[in-house]
């Protein structure tokens, strides 16, 4: 699918996601704010933004290689904090005045170690040990752990975050989930005006710069998408299944072949925006334990949420039109490679077609993915 | 005085309980009207043990079909299922045991987080699986953190789990028959632990397959079992008189102490293979494994609270692989280096396991930690539950040219 | 006093011979099926070199190397990680670090002041990072192995190679060759990529100058080069044959091993 849209803010926006530092973030430090980074959506950017710093949720675009990471890691390691880690030992995150690293996943959960044994910047870590099942009686207790990070962060920065301060950053992240969600309804329609790579730059940026201007931004986009009249042509609908897609390349790639990405589940997708946090109530921290734990279909590391996350799929598959989906894991990836397993039955029972493959942090295999998008449009009937 | 034919009895007595660790073991239980309880990790054995329930520990199932005959189709079989191209061998043929409905339905689910992602995956898949839709299902979270809070969280939810268990069967927990079962345990735990002191004598007396039986018996197989507490004894009885006569293993020559930290490798075809060529060819005595290695704390009996809080502490910080896998790298390097030098090992070998993403993730800190400790380290990186992908002779000669850079050889 | 280091690596054997202080090297051979052959060819080609009758003359032998358990003849066996460190220490006292990249696998080597070997790794389980990859790359370029490792195809904007499989990395260079990129720019990311394999690997045993090059790799200018970028170092040469370095080790190990011999005058 071809992208239709020239726009200035989308440009500011694609510009934001296509690298770490940008002058947003620039700016920010120049005005002395702080910054932290942090790893997965299971990390509330809302304490963070009430604490007055700035999330920045980590990637490593634009890296090629994990040599100083690997001293720490295999290749049996999952490459993608492999190549955050990388991106850190050569001092590209020299930027950031903290670093939560959550209990996500095993991979992830050792950069704690080692970022501290490697002695970089920044000296400020934290271990968010969250709640890892979605079961009622777990939401007090990730209600205490998001009181110690509070605490943590609060300590650290010298700031305290109020009960206030925090209902307005949960208001400020509920706007860009609502914002988020216009655009992909864009993607509903029979010519988006928006290409699926295009979306992911979007998503990505909004965890890279300033939640405020981001939210001004998107609405202005929304406003430009809205006047265009598109009617780009494309062979089949497709969906992403997987974890953290955050590479405007691989989408690029597949949209190449002749399919349009119109919606997907993954680590930047709807996961992140489908429910909103609860506001108005007299207990923020709480409103976000039981967002984490009960609410969001989150990823297969939360324990007994499939059914939520397969319902999602089914939900956007029907809502968006999809003619298939694509699974996308990490190789190393164990929890996708289980969910990927089990979406491969259940959505042939669906009557979903569905391929999937797994990649490497750099999409080397540029070559094989456009052939099986491409042999999968056919199997489908609509190669041609 | 040859005292082999002490050890061969205890040996032979042993034996045949080898197979409560195969899926045909847990199959037959099912057959007979026995309601089988599955889970992904080892826990609430003790719980198990005092209601009568046969335990399948899926991993565990999945580990012991690399062991035996049949491993290598069994392993390629399980690849062409297509779970993953870097799972850890183990838990890919525990999928494949389950997805190709080789275990027994089982009367009730319990899954967890530890001791790490592929066992996580694992857990999920059960709760998944189609067959298995109408059984009764229970997920329990650990912490990461191993502070008091984290321990009771835990605690809380093995307390929750057994009133789980009690209306999934139909069957009450006697609480005196689990305190019962905790006594005896705790007598088994002692035992072991005293076990264990007499390995550290020079030359050491026995092999390391002795703690690992008597870990099996009294931890997985026959917790709280009385036949157990006497076979330990006996086990003791016969070493401490090696002990006394200064007599190491027969037919071994110690020059080397070292000890595997991971799952020792022990292949389908050639059983303990590496172990025992490096002990006859270079005196050098594998001296424990991470599950041969006893570190447990007796159960606290004096109050409901503290005897769950004791269970909590037992899966989470005393089973070898949630140990290392749920504590720090930091916390990991400190206990094998201290654990190396208690018991006089000239060395560490961490044989590693392909897909074990954690430990993968920990070998720099272990390292530094080792060399500043000046205790040798090798890491190998083979795939202890499948020698095609680093043959036993390519591990034996790593381990030998490791013993040989490190001077032992000259000894 | 004449004594003989055999080195029998995955590709090619090599042979050496100490007489007194001096190094006679043999020539380099391909591996037969047989280690025990092998090293007779390789010991024959010393033996000529030196212009001695026979193997008879050689008092004691040392062999090391993949096959070193498997030379009949040989006296005793010794590692290569040992055989590699003894032979570049005595060739160039100064030297610390080992960097060495065979035909199947590569190793770095940490030596004390005294020689000895104080930490070593080796890869694991695969071929990304040893000779195979480069020979599975030469197959696809016309250029073969002497031309992965020239000095004229060394480029400043190397190819991005990013696939550590050396399976998929041959599909990559097929897309660079379709794409006409550039054979300079394909080669320098080819060992790009290997250097940064290897890099990681030296860094778990600690970089300390003098930082050496051994093995069948040691010629290539090229990947030479981009060690020297990746690890921020300069790799100094070896004042013999970089390949003969294990054979050379246990040549010196043969004549430790002789005088120390009981009944030995001194």
């Amino acid at each position: 699918m071809k992208s239709c849209m020239e726009s200035q803010v989308f440009e500011k926006l694609a510009k934001i996601a296509s690298g770490i530092m940008n002058p947003e973030i620039e700016d920010w430090k120049k005005h002395g704010g702080k910054v932290m980074g942090y790893f997965c959506p299971v990390v509330p950017e809302e304490l963070i933004i009430a604490a007055g710093v700035l999330p920045f949720r980590m990637r490593a675009t634009g890296s090629t290689s994990t040599s100083r990471a690997d001293v720490y890691f295999t290749d049996f390691n999952c490459d993608f904090p492999r190549h955050c880690f990388n991106q850190a030992l050569l001092g590209n995150y020299d930027f950031l005045d903290g670093i939560i690293i959550p209990t996500c996943c095993d991979t992830i959960r050792r950069l704690l170690e080692n970022w501290l044994h490697a002695g970089i910047k920044p000296s400020f870590v934290y271990q968010f040990d969250h709640v890892h099942a979605s079961r009622e009686v777990m939401v007090g207790r990730e209600r205490d752990q998001l009181l110690k990070f509070k605490k943590s962060i609060e300590q650290h920065f010298k700031v305290e975050i109020s009960d206030q301060s925090l209902q307005q950053a949960i208001s400020l992240c509920n706007e860009s989930r609502r914002l988020q969600q216009k655009l992909y309804e864009l993607r509903k329609m029979d010519s988006p005006p928006i290409t699926g790579s295009e979306t992911v730059a979007v998503m990505v940026a909004s965890s890279s710069m300033p939640r405020e201007q981001y939210n001004k931004d998107l609405r202005a986009l929304l406003d430009e998408l809205g006047a265009i009249k598109s009617d780009t042509k494309y062979k089949a609908r497709l969906m992403i299944v997987g974890s953290g897609h955050d590479d405007v390349f691989l989408s690029g790639i597949i949209e190449e072949m002749g399919a349009a990405l119109v919606t997907d589940n993954t680590c930047y997708g709807p996961r992140l925006f489908v429910q909103t946090v609860e506001e108005g109530g007299t207990d923020p921290l709480l409103a976000l334990a039981k967002y984490q734990v009960m609410d969001t279909p989150y990823c297969p590391k939360m324990m007994g949420a499939h059914e939520k996350r397969l319902q999602l799929v089914l939900d956007l598959a029907r809502d968006y039109r999809v003619d298939g989906i694509i699974g996308e894991t990490f190789l190393g990836c164990d929890p996708w490679g289980g969910e990927v397993f089990m979406l491969r039955s259940e959505l042939k029972d669906a009557g979903i077609p569905f391929i999937s493959y797994e990649r490497e942090f750099v999409p080397s295999l540029e070559g094989q993915i456009k052939t099986r998008v491409e042999a999968f449009l056919e199997m489908m009937g609509k190669g041609m | 005085m040859n005292d082999n034919n002490v050890f061969d009895q205890l040996k032979a007595e042993i034996s045949k309980y080898d197979r409560m660790m195969l899926a045909d073991y847990f199959r037959e239980c099912s057959q007979k009207g026995m309601q089988v309880i599955a889970g992904s990790d080892i826990c609430l054995y003790e719980v198990a043990a005092a209601m009568g329930l046969p335990y399948c520990v899926m991993t565990t199932v999945g580990g012991a079909g690399t062991q035996i005959p049949g491993a290598a189709e069994r392993i390629d079989l399980a690849k062409d299922m297509e779970f993953g191209s870097k799972l850890c061998t183990c838990v890919r043929l525990a999928m494949y045991y389950l997805e190709t409905g080789q275990l027994p339905v089982p009367a009730a689910l319990i899954t967890f987080n530890t001791p790490c992602d592929a066992v996580t995956t694992l857990g999920e898949m059960a709760r998944n699986y189609k067959p298995w839709a109408n059984v009764p299902k229970f997920v329990m979270d650990a912490s990461y953190s191993k502070d008091d809070e984290g321990m009771k969280y835990f605690a809380r939810q093995m307390k929750q789990a057994v009133s789980f268990l009690e209306e999934a069967t139909g069957k009450k927990l006697d609480k005196d028959r689990l305190d019962q079962v905790c006594e005896e345990a705790n007598k088994q735990c002692r035992l072991l632990l005293d076990f264990q002191e007499l390995k550290k004598a020079v030359p050491c007396p026995v092999t390391w397959t002795w703690a690992r039986d008597g870990f099996r018996l009294a931890r997985w197989m026959f917790c709280g079992d009385p036949w157990v507490t006497d076979w330990l004894e006996r086990l003791i009885a016969a070493t401490e008189q090696r002990v006394k006569e200064k007599k190491g293993v027969d037919g071994i020559n110690e020059k080397i102490r070292y000890m595997v930290w991971d799952p020792a490798m022990v292949s389908p075809t050639r059983g303990d293979y590496i172990s025992n060529r490096l002990a006859k060819e270079l005196g050098a005595m594998n001296m424990m494994d991470y599950y041969s290695f006893a570190c447990w704390t007796p159960i606290d009996l004096s109050s409901e609270d503290a005897m769950y809080m004791s269970f909590a502490k037992r899966h989470l910080n005393e089973t070898g692989m949630s140990r290392q896998a749920m504590d720090t790298s930091f916390a990991f390097a400190e206990d094998v280096a201290r654990i190396a030098r208690d018991f006089k090992c000239d060395a560490i070998v961490m044989t590693g396991h392909i897909g074990h993403k954690e430990q993968d993730a920990l070998h720099e800190i272990v390292r530094d930690h080792c060399r500043k400790q000046g205790m040798p380290l090798l890491i190998i990186g083979c795939d202890i539950w499948d020698e095609r992908v680093m043959s036993l002779d390519v591990v034996y000669d790593k381990i030998r040219t490791f013993f040989e850079v490190s001077g032992f050889l000259d000894r | 006093m004449i004594v003989a280091g055999i080195d029998i690596g995955s590709t090619t054997g090599k042979a050496v011979l100490m007489i007194d202080d001096k190094i006679i090297l043999g020539k380099i051979i391909t591996v037969t099926t047989k280690p025990s052959i092998t090293a007779s060819m390789a010991i024959d080609e010393a033996i000529k070199n030196a212009g001695l009758s026979g193997i008879k003359d050689i008092e004691y032998i040392v062999s090391t190397g993949y096959g070193r358990q498997k030379v009949d003849f040989a006296n005793e066996n010794i590692s290569e990680i040992s055989c590699h460190g003894r032979g570049a220490f005595h060739v160039l006292p100064s030297v610390r670090t080992i960097i060495d990249i065979g035909g199947q696998d590569c190793k770095a080597i940490s030596l004390s002041g005294k020689g000895v070997t104080t930490s070593f790794e080796m890869n694991e389980r695969c071929a990304a990072g040893t000779g195979r990859f480069f020979q599975v790359m030469a197959k696809v370029l016309t250029c073969g192995l002497v031309g992965i490792g020239s000095l004229e195809n060394i480029s400043q904007t190397p190819a991005s190679i990013s696939n550590q499989c050396s399976v998929f990395a041959e599909s990559e260079i097929i897309s660079l060759v379709n794409n006409d990129t550039p054979l300079p720019d394909i080669i320098t990311g080819i060992n790009k990529a290997v250097a940064n394999r290897v890099s990681s690997l030296v860094r778990r045993v600690g970089i300390a100058d003098d930082v050496v090059l051994t093995g069948g790799c040691s010629s290539n200018h090229g990947l030479t080069a981009q060690l020297e970028i990746s690890l921020g170092i300069k790799i100094k040469a070896l004042p013999l044959d970089p390949q003969f370095m294990g054979a050379i080790g246990a040549a010196v190990f043969a004549m430790e091993k002789k005088k120390a011999q009981p009944g030995r005058a001194s």
